[in-house]
């Protein structure tokens, strides 16, 4: 089976269980569902959590025919997730007061874990921006300091840091992309 | 919606996006593998921010190393003087505690130049530590990729009310060890 049939053939492929169809579902949505979860839930196990039970949401519609525009199995996916959230924040908030009646543990960071290629490389993508947007980063990122204390230091709106920060991320991001292909 | 921009990727994954954009730009990522893909590389890159080690620590990053395991090195410095820190597989992390007079201090500027007084970076407007006359740099092993950092020249620059001043220089050895 080819892994980009449509979301449409792929479901009817899950529901007469033909093999492998299952696992081109799983491929196609699991790293959504955790970018969704990530961005939502704010933690891996969390994220990972989402994937899990809405896989299994999923999974179980479409074999039963449940589903009923499987064009639209990408908004039916999506849609689970944000039940599937609602649900665990509840939760999440509920075991948060009880662990906080039970007791306070303080919290120990681990130590950095970038490798040295990755570390060169942001050090050399930062270094490319200009001053104003590398000191917003830093600002930001490095000194945990909100949108607020940074543009009291830079003499900027908050907004504007906000602008700035985009900014300075997307060229970030694409000088990390570029390096990483050479 | 066609491919947001890479801005908006960046707003997305900080929660700064409107709550119908966030809506809009969920719906367009679960089809589209290009953006996915950016969303994802986005994710990767501010959890690097949170989890990288800055250069120059808040006391707060101080604090929340100093209980990470292992205990990093602390290795304290006074103006005009040379140190080493020892940077290894069993002490990836360290710091040094620079010292200087820093009070009344409203802005501290940092400066690292290489053993041939080539500027290799400055970082104006840092966080310091005026009441114990503080500025705390980080280091760790995996700086050794980095040019000239070895035998590395750091001063510091003070402003208050009456003028900038330069408050200290310090001759920072790095002393990596291969594992």
């Amino acid at each position: 089976m080819p892994p980009e049939v449509s979301d449409a053939e792929l479901a009817s492929l899950v529901a007469s269980r033909e093999s492998r169809a299952e696992a081109v579902l799983f491929t196609r949505f699991a790293p959504r569902i955790e970018l969704y979860g990530l961005k939502h839930l704010r933690s891996q196990p969390a994220a990972d959590d989402l994937v899990q039970q809405v896989m299994l949401i999923v999974l179980e519609a479409v074999r039963a025919g449940k589903v009923e525009d499987t064009s639209k199995l990408a908004s039916f996916v999506l849609g689970t997730c944000r039940n599937v959230t609602w649900d665990l924040r509840r939760a999440a908030g509920r075991q948060e007061r009880v662990a906080r009646e039970v007791a306070s543990l303080p919290d120990t960071v681990a130590p950095p874990s970038l490798s040295e290629l990755d570390v060169a490389r942001l050090f050399s993508c930062m270094h490319r921006l200009p001053e104003r947007e590398s000191s917003v980063v830093r600002m930001s990122f490095l000194e945990d300091q909100t949108a607020e204390e940074v543009g009291g230091r830079l003499g900027l709106t908050p907004g504007n840091v906000r602008v700035l920060r985009h900014r300075a991320l997307a060229k970030l991001s694409s000088c990390l992309q570029a390096k990483e292909g050479s | 919606m066609t491919c947001p921009n890479l801005e908006t990727i960046a707003a997305y994954t900080l929660d700064e996006l409107g709550e119908e954009e966030q809506r809009a730009f969920e719906e367009h990522y679960f089809g589209c593998d290009a953006c996915l893909a950016q969303a994802q590389r986005m994710r990767r890159l501010v959890d690097e921010l949170a989890t990288t080690l800055p250069p120059i620590l808040t006391r707060a990053r101080r604090e929340r190393l100093e209980a990470s395991d292992p205990r990093p090195t602390a290795v304290n410095v006074q103006p005009g003087e040379t140190a080493s820190i020892r940077l290894a597989g069993d002490a990836p992390v360290g710091f040094w505690v620079m010292h200087a007079p820093l009070a009344g201090a409203e802005r501290v500027d940092f400066e690292a130049r290489d053993a041939g007084g080539n500027t290799l970076f400055t970082l104006s407007d840092v966080p310091f530590d005026a009441e114990r006359g503080e500025v705390v740099l980080a280091c760790q092993i995996h700086y050794r990729s980095l040019p000239g950092v070895t035998k590395m020249h750091a001063s510091l620059v003070a402003t208050d009310a009456r003028g900038s001043r330069k408050v200290g220089e310090y001759l920072l050895d790095h002393r990596f060890e291969s594992a």
